[in-house]
């Protein structure tokens, strides 16, 4: 499916910290309340990544600040249980920097596939 | 549990995080709470850890964002707070010595204040609207006397101010001396008996139970219910909860106990009660027709004035109703005034004297923070002078001078607040004593310190502390750049010296005036202790037996035993008399400080007695030994001796201020006169004894008659006085434990010196005299501080210009000299300053002293004296570093 064109930030995109990234990429598909980010970066990284909720809403916050995600109304997220919390969605910089990072980490992986330090990808 | 744990770790984080996400961390806890312990162990120690850092992130923000805005005042405050203990604690002895002359200057004013609140300004506790309650007098003008006020009234009166239309209601009561218990147990109590009306009237709400009612308190037989005060509730009950409907013993007649009255309730005066029963009770012991005698006055009348009734409107209407009612013979009566005067008010209408020497004190307790507070000026001018260079670095640094006022300002405020921290212990100690030996007759509901003396102090050390610090402040930074280029503390300026100087003046001005005042009070309470009463106050016990009641005896049983408690006093001298320790004993009706009977004497030949403007005669009844027992001296004639008794020829001994006013030039012995009214027989006057005081240590002398006890007609009450070798209290048990064992009716023997009846009227001298001296000394203290360390300055100031003197060949004690006429010189400026101030203020304070005058040249030398004293002192130590001084070293530390 074609993606809505990404609309052109003020500011050029910012680096990210790992956890900074995590969240993004969470965020990327669907707005989330802080919980259902800690638990979409859990299962993503089967639990390699676990985040205590203070390390968490510090990194929210952060990104909040530098206008990467905006916290919405409170309200139910559809597909998860009705819960208290804010919601939280990627903003036009955050997916910018987001894409930003993602095309900087396609790139190692290629060329750790090409230099055989990684296994090729499964097709 | 982990949630309850995060809440708490929560609270670590900065308040805006908190805020923004503490419900959702919260959310996140509960979820963890049905995990694996290894998972809530790690979200804990991440939540801490984030805690951490999230603040020191916050703090970096803070410091970044107020160099670049400016824009966080409390910051700078902070910052100046801190700088200003830092700099305190460099010089510790400054700061302790500025602490500790502020803490017993506030704490003096916070004591003070304590208790004028209490005396002057909030009046008895648990009183609604106490602006319109207000206590009735009346004032006549008896025949051979002044005009005379009283609160005392008779029931009659209570009735008829009970009937006002600008009284909303009307409340009547006594407070009387009794005894709980029995025997052994028995304790002097406070009795206040009132209508049930009292309690109504004030307002008041019981901490338990009930009030009497209004048939309770019936005229025609009251019933012996009785309320406790908080503080009887405590010492005989031991705050029992079951305390009501327990039986009390009041003077051996058993009460029941209705209601435990809240804690501070005095009723309508400051003094402490015990317990409250009917008023009813009381009046029926008084006299047999209580409820209509115009002559029989034992009850204070209160009443609560309608909402918009003017006080001056209320008396007229009660002076209208009064002289309409009156329906006897005596004239002064029909012309009598009544009207109201606030609760504050003393038994004559006027101010008491406590509350007068209170208002003086409050004034002494200022002028003590004055001289405390041109003190610390002066230090903080000399410490300002020290920091010159340091604030004239400062100012080339860029802080702009508001920057370096408000700091020295903060350093003196925080002074300040430390000396009136350690002030309130003062305060508590000071306070605590003034009312435990000085005001002891008032009941205290609260602490020396309370809420109140808190909130003052802090304000006043506040406000002191920016007065104290801004001058010298603003001295200070003045010049603050170039006078730090200039080396060395030469150049001060000629402003900040004279500024000091005349600081130093300030001071010693005032602890001169405080001085004169405390030499005055000292006299005063000299001259009180040692007033020539007619009799030996000291060795003289007047002892008073209580016995139980005839309740229960048939009429003719009670005649008989009413006879026998008559003469058992007398029929017990004797035994008293062989008491080891015991001089001699005697037995009175009528005693000085104690009951006092007024009497009509008609003189033959004389259609009445001379006007004396002291009031017509009182007669005593006294048994032979008195006036030996007493120590008043008989000036002519003879002494009663055993046939002068009930049934012999009547005859009398008279006073020799009445023998000089009636007989003047004559001798009145063998002369007859006429007492009572109608005039009993012919009396004989047998002798003439030395003039007593009656009722007052200042009192103008009376006209007295003593007669045989036995022959007294209308007036009884019989006392034991006792007069040992050494003070009279030393016999008091072996007295009252011959008596009890004499009687087996006598419930309670009480045992008084005379010295302790007459110490109450000492009491405002003592207290004035003490926080005077104690004033006074503070301030000597203080100036001689603070004149030492002007010298000390002046001494380092002019080194370079002694240095010079020194060389050109001046002798070494003409160098100390100097500095000696320096500190003389200020002195003499105080001394004359201050004797003017004393002599100034003398007339109002004359009313306050004893015997002295105001203007007493002996006290204004002697402090004089001491001032001068004090002074060299002072100028001791900076003479002899001024003639130690090398002039090759002064000259060369140019």
């Amino acid at each position: 499916m074609t993606r809505p064109p990404v609309r052109q930030p003020e500011r050029p995109p910012l680096e990210l910290t790992p956890i900074g990234f995590e969240v993004l990429l969470s965020l990327a598909a669907s707005p989330l309340h802080g919980y259902g980010i800690k638990l979409a970066i859990e299962e993503r990284t089967s639990g390699d990544i676990n985040l205590g909720s203070g390390t968490l809403y510090q990194a929210i916050q952060r990104l909040e600040r530098e206008g990467l995600i905006a916290g919405g109304s409170e309200g139910a997220v559809r597909g998860s249980d009705p819960r208290r919390g804010r919601t939280y969605r990627i903003e036009p910089l955050g997916r910018a920097s987001l894409e930003n990072h993602l095309r900087r980490l396609s790139r190692a992986l290629d060329y750790a596939r090409a230099h055989r330090l990684l296994p090729s990808a499964k097709r | 549990m982990i949630e309850a744990l995060y809440r708490a770790l929560l609270l670590l984080y900065p308040a805006e995080f908190r805020r923004r996400f503490g419900a959702e961390m919260l959310d996140t806890a509960r979820a963890l709470d049905a995990s694996r312990r290894s998972r809530r162990s790690r979200a804990v120690i991440d939540a801490l850890h984030t805690a951490v850092a999230l603040r020191a992130e916050y703090r970096r923000e803070r410091r970044f964002a107020f160099t670049e805005n400016r824009h966080m005042p409390w910051d700078a405050l902070r910052r100046d707070v801190i700088f200003a203990i830092r700099s305190l604690r460099r010089e510790p002895a400054f700061a302790l010595f500025v602490a500790a002359t502020l803490a017993l200057a506030t704490g003096a004013n916070a004591a003070l204040f304590g208790i004028a609140d209490r005396l002057l300004v909030r009046g008895p506790d648990h009183v609604r609207d106490a602006e319109r309650v207000r206590r009735v007098y009346v004032t006549a003008q008896p025949p051979g006397m002044g005009q005379f006020t009283t609160a005392g009234v008779g029931h009659v009166t209570y009735d008829i101010v009970r009937r006002a239309s600008s009284a909303e209601a009307a409340a009547t009561y006594a407070i009387n001396d009794g005894t709980t218990g029995r025997g052994a147990e028995a304790r002097e109590i406070k009795i206040g008996y009132a209508s049930a009306s009292l309690f109504s009237l004030l307002g008041v709400q019981p901490a338990q139970g009930r009030f009497f009612a209004d048939e309770e308190d019936s005229t025609t037989g009251a019933r012996r219910v009785a309320v406790i005060s908080d503080g009887l509730w405590q010492r005989q009950f031991g705050r029992a909860t079951d305390v009501l409907g327990r039986s009390l013993i009041i003077n051996d007649d058993p009460y029941d106990i209705v209601g435990v009255a809240p804690s501070g309730f005095t009723g309508a005066e400051l003094g402490r009660v015990d317990v409250w029963a009917p008023m009813n009770l009381l009046s029926a012991r008084i006299t047999n027709d209580w409820m209509r005698s115009w002559s029989a006055q034992w009850l204070s009348v209160i009443i609560r004035l309608r909402q918009g009734v003017d006080p001056d409107a209320a008396s007229d209407e009660l002076t209208t109703l009064f002289t309409r009612a009156y329906d006897g013979d005596e004239k002064h009566m029909r012309e009598a005034r009544v009207w109201t005067a606030g609760l504050g008010a003393a038994d004559d209408g006027s101010e008491p004297a406590e509350s007068r020497v209170v208002r003086w004190l409050s004034g002494v307790s200022l002028l003590v923070l004055l001289i405390a507070c041109a003190n610390v000026m002066n230090l903080l001018l000399a410490r300002g002078a020290r920091r010159a260079r340091e604030l004239g670095i400062r100012r080339a640094l860029g802080a702009s001078r508001l920057a370096l006022l408000r700091m020295l300002v903060i350093e003196s405020t925080l002074l300040s607040l430390i000396g009136a921290t350690l002030g309130l212990l003062v305060a508590h100690v000071i306070g605590g004593a003034a009312r435990n030996t000085l005001l002891s007759s008032i009941e205290w509901s609260s602490a020396p310190v309370d809420a109140r003396v808190l909130l003052v102090s802090l304000v006043t050390a506040t406000a002191m502390g920016v007065f104290v610090g801004v001058v010298p402040a603003i001295d200070v930074t003045r010049d603050a750049l170039a006078r730090a280029l200039r080396s060395g503390v030469r150049g001060g300026s000629g402003r900040r010296l004279r500024l000091r100087a005349a600081l130093t003046v300030v001071q010693s001005t005032l602890s001169v005036a405080l001085l004169i005042g405390a030499g005055l009070f000292v006299r005063s309470v000299w001259n009180a202790r040692h007033v020539d009463l007619g009799f030996d106050p000291d060795r003289v016990l007047v002892v008073e037996v209580s016995r139980a009641s005839l309740a229960g005896l048939d009429t003719s049983a009670r005649d008989t035993e009413r006879a026998r408690r008559r003469l058992f006093l007398a029929g017990v001298l004797d035994r008293v008399r062989g008491v080891p320790g015991v001089e001699g004993a005697s037995v009175a009706v009528g005693l000085p400080f104690g009951n006092r009977f007024s009497v009509r004497i008609t003189v033959p030949d004389l259609d009445a007695l001379p006007q004396t403007g002291t009031g017509g005669p009182s007669i005593s009844a006294v048994e032979p030994a008195y006036f030996r027992t007493m120590g008043t001296r008989l000036l002519r004639g003879r002494d009663f001796n055993p046939t002068d008794r009930a049934g012999s020829a009547p005859v009398a001994i008279i006073s020799e201020f009445m023998a000089r006013t009636v007989w003047p030039g004559r001798d009145p012995i063998g002369r007859c006169v006429r007492i009572g009214d109608p005039p009993g027989p012919c009396t004989t006057i047998v002798g003439v004894a030395e003039n007593t005081h009656r009722a007052r240590l200042v009192e103008a002398p009376k006209m007295h008659v003593y007669i045989p006890l036995g022959q007294e007609v209308g007036f009884g009450g019989a006392a034991m006085l006792v007069r040992s070798s050494q003070d009279a209290e030393s016999v008091a048990d072996a007295v009252r434990s011959e008596l009890t064992t004499a009687d087996a009716t006598i419930t309670f023997v009480a045992t008084e010196t005379l010295a302790e009846r007459i110490d109450p009227q000492m009491r405002s001298w003592e207290l004035g005299t003490s926080t005077l001296l104690f004033s006074g000394l503070l301030a000597l203290v203080v100036s001689a501080v603070g004149i030492y360390s002007l010298l000390a300055y002046l001494v380092a100031d002019r080194r370079h210009e002694i240095g010079v003197r020194l060389a050109l060949g001046a002798r070494v004690d003409h160098v100390a000299m100097i500095v000696v006429r320096w500190s003389i010189g200020m002195s003499l400026a105080g001394i004359a300053a201050g004797c003017l101030i004393a002599a100034a203020l003398g007339t109002f304070m004359q009313p306050l002293l004893f015997q002295v005058s105001a203007r007493d040249p002996m006290v204004f030398g002697s402090v004089a004296g001491v001032l001068l004293l004090v002074a060299l002192a002072a100028s001791l130590l900076p003479s002899l570093r001024a003639a130690r001084v090398d002039p090759l070293e002064a000259l060369r530390a140019e």
